[in-house]
């Protein structure tokens, strides 16, 4: 009888030594190898060696959705995106710390407004992507992208953003109350306040329309429009103030009405658009002047107690028959000239979030900036017409910030009744005038 | 010791504060002889005295400069007698249950400023537990008014220094002799007496201490009035240093801001001169 052992080395022997004869099977014929390109993915060349690229803006849902698509790059070898958001002002601050002493700067991709990319363009603190747009054209379908938006980031024939948003404020409302008390949607400011005096006794309102008038940025934004629709501007041609003339106080006359026949102290104080979008959603108002970017919580059921009813409007004239009382807002991102990275690779991975297949989905999210994407969020039509037929942009002329900030000072106490409209636009135009005769402006 | 040995020994303490602290004031005395804007920052001007009189002659900075010092005025005294009467209150209490209301009693400090802050201020807004509850329940609207918003500036004020003052006194009353304590007690002496002229006296030179910490934090109160007030100046509640941001980041004039500063510092080592005498004053008493 064969021992057991015996019969196990003949059995492995026997494997090794068929395996060593073996016939090889016929080949298989070379099928081309399908790379399947995850269009979700990030897409961009692996550096040589490792890269922390870091995101610097404020969040709302649109741009979230952004980064979160410039994150996926991090999954690239040698990539790794670090995204920061802080609100709106202290964004603008660091950017200005960090850029304006001329050294490396800590961020590579900043989301900017239209008047930021002015701000900085002007002061040359950021990289001009006018190549780059131009080798990437084709791959990325820029031409898809109205040339009006990167006219808005461009200084001096160069472009320094890439526009990532569009965004105005418009009217939202509550469909339901305005048909229970037989209001048609206003298209001015005299039809706001007529609508406010109709709203005013409804006892579910803690009052029934808010402009963002709580901070001095907000009625700075505001008063541009109003300023605008009544036919003045910031600046004259030779850069002395329009502002105060009797255009100007006409348009801050009307704000201060709005203030006085809708908000009241409390809708006064208690305006931030963040509230008035609780609020709305809440039932606290009636209607509001909300940014187009901060609607999204309106169409969802799970945040409003009003989804259903929440419809939307273009932006109200503040002189009948004027241009809307929205200005046109595109939000881009740029490069700072002193990125410690190489440009071409952070201007591809803002691409990667920016392309078209990224803007089909980000669509769901705020007003993307691909013409041929039509699908869009409710109200869309409202921000469209906003756009196309209110205030327009900023002037991107570097004396106009300091008219800002002129304004900043002194049109919030029009309404506290500290000041009338003409004594706040002249101490503004005072206070202008000063800054810029000291850096140069005005003679 | 000899001057010689003094200077060795105190060499590492000097060269940090000569760079932590001499040499940015002097930059700042520099700067604030310049006319520098972000745009400019590389490229001052000389203008001599200019940022300083203008600062001087400003009645935005003297407004600041009252509220700052209503501030100091309020809440130094404020935060210090409850801080006192809370850390009294904690010497009572034995046994582990001390440790949670001690914990309990420094949240104010553990907390972020200015995410507390905010959520202080959400309280008040109209959808908040305190707006909603004195619409509803009182039959008041809150009303974010100057008033309204100072007074909101003043308790939170207080409501975050006190942590401080409470963990100094309750460290000082651990130094409290328990004999003279009982000593008083077999004589015969109330509560309020044996506070009075035993604790109170003890922890004299604490009371001095949290007056002179709290006087230099609150010149430079900042995170709670920003976050309060998002600066708005409606509410005339610019504190010395939101002052000093609103020049440097707002108006954007940053050589004005650092004379600003400047002149803080001035301000705050004249506010500090009576509390520096006094201590001064008690050492050579002491000798």
């Amino acid at each position: 009888m064969i021992k057991t052992r015996y019969l196990l080395g003949f059995l492995v022997i026997g494997a090794f030594v068929l395996g060593a004869c073996a016939t090889p099977a016929a080949e298989a014929p070379e099928e081309e190898a399908v790379v399947q390109v995850d269009p979700t993915a990030c897409n961009v060349p692996v550096p040589d060696s490792p890269v922390t690229i870091t995101y610097f803006g404020w969040p709302f849902e649109i741009m979230e959705f952004y980064a979160d698509e410039m994150e996926k790059c991090g999954e690239v070898e040698n990539i790794e995106v670090n995204v920061q958001f802080l609100d709106f002002t202290a964004v603008n601050e660091q950017v200005d710390l960090a850029l304006s002493g001329g050294g490396d700067s800590p961020y590579d991709i900043l989301h900017m407004s239209n008047v930021e990319v002015s701000n900085l363009g002007n002061n040359g603190w950021l990289f001009p992507l006018n190549d780059l747009i131009d080798k990437y054209r084709d791959e990325y379908d820029l031409d898809d992208i109205a040339a009006a938006a990167f006219q808005g980031a461009t200084v001096d024939g160069q472009i320094y953003g890439i526009p990532a948003i569009n965004n105005t404020l418009h009217l939202a409302y509550r469909s339901d109350l305005f048909e229970q008390y037989g209001i048609d949607v206003p298209t001015n400011y005299d039809e706001v306040i007529a609508a406010c005096e109709v709203l005013a006794d409804e006892p579910s309102l803690d009052y029934p329309f808010t402009l963002d008038l709580s901070a001095d940025w907000a009625w700075e934004i505001e008063f541009l429009a109003f300023a605008r629709s009544y036919g003045t501007d910031y600046l004259n041609d030779d850069l002395t103030p329009a502002f105060n003339g009797p255009e100007g106080v006409a348009g801050l006359t009307k704000m201060k009405e709005v203030v006085d026949a809708c908000m009241g102290p409390e809708g006064l104080a208690g305006s931030p658009y963040e509230t008035a979008e609780v609020t709305l959603n809440t039932g606290g108002q009636a209607f509001i002047h909300i940014w187009a970017s901060n609607t999204v919580s309106m169409f969802d059921p799970e945040v409003s107690d009003f989804a259903d009813v929440i419809k939307f409007a273009p932006a109200a004239a503040p002189k009948p028959g004027s241009l809307l009382g929205g200005s046109a807002w595109t939000d881009y991102y740029g490069i700072p000239l002193t990125t410690q990275n190489d440009p071409e690779l952070v201007f591809l991975i803002i691409m990667e979030a920016l392309d078209k297949e990224s803007q089909e989905r980000g669509a769901d999210f705020g007003a993307v900036t691909r013409s041929s994407i039509t699908k869009g969020l409710p109200n869309k039509p409202a921000l469209a017409e906003t756009i196309a037929n209110g205030v327009g942009i900023y002037d991107t002329h570097p004396a106009v910030p300091l008219a800002q900030a002129g304004l900043m000072q002194f049109l919030p106490f029009v309404g506290t009744g500290e000041m009338t409209p003409q004594e706040a636009l002249d101490a503004a135009a005072e206070a202008y005038i000063a800054e810029a005769t000291a850096q140069g402006y005005l003679p | 010791m000899k001057l010689k040995a003094f200077l060795q020994f105190s060499a590492p303490s000097n060269l940090i504060m000569v760079t932590l602290m001499i040499f940015p004031l002097v930059l700042a005395i520099i700067f604030g002889l310049n006319y520098i804007t972000f745009r400019t920052i590389l490229e001052p001007v000389f203008v001599g005295l200019d940022n300083y009189v203008q600062t001087l002659t400003d009645p935005a900075f003297w407004a600041a400069m009252r509220w700052t010092l209503l501030i100091i005025v309020i809440v130094v005294p404020a935060h210090i007698i409850i801080a006192f009467l809370e850390a009294l209150l904690l010497d009572q209490v034995t046994g582990r249950i001390r440790g949670v209301y001690l914990a309990l009693l420094l949240i104010p400090m553990i907390v972020v400023p200015v995410i507390g802050t905010v959520v202080f201020r959400q309280l008040f807004d109209p959808s908040g537990l305190i707006g909603w509850f004195l619409r509803e329940v009182v039959g008041r609207r809150f009303i974010y008014t100057e008033t309204t918003m100072k007074t909101l500036i003043l308790l939170h004020t207080t409501w975050i220094a006190s942590p401080f003052a409470l963990v100094i006194f309750f460290a000082g009353l651990q130094t409290v002799k328990q004999e003279l304590v009982d000593a008083s007690s077999i004589d015969g002496a109330t509560r309020l007496q044996q506070i009075r002229h035993i604790i109170i006296p003890h922890l004299r030179a604490l009371f001095l201490l949290n007056a002179i910490i709290s006087v230099m934090d609150f010149f430079r109160l900042f995170d709670n009035v920003f976050v309060l007030t998002r600066m708005n100046p409606i509410y005339h509640a610019d504190t010395i240093l939101t002052y000093n941001f609103r020049v440097a980041m707002i108006v954007n004039r940053l050589g004005k801001g650092n004379a600003v500063a400047v002149l803080s510092v001035i301000f705050i080592m004249v506010a500090l001169i009576p509390f520096l005498y006094y201590m001064y004053r008690e050492q050579i008493q002491e000798r």
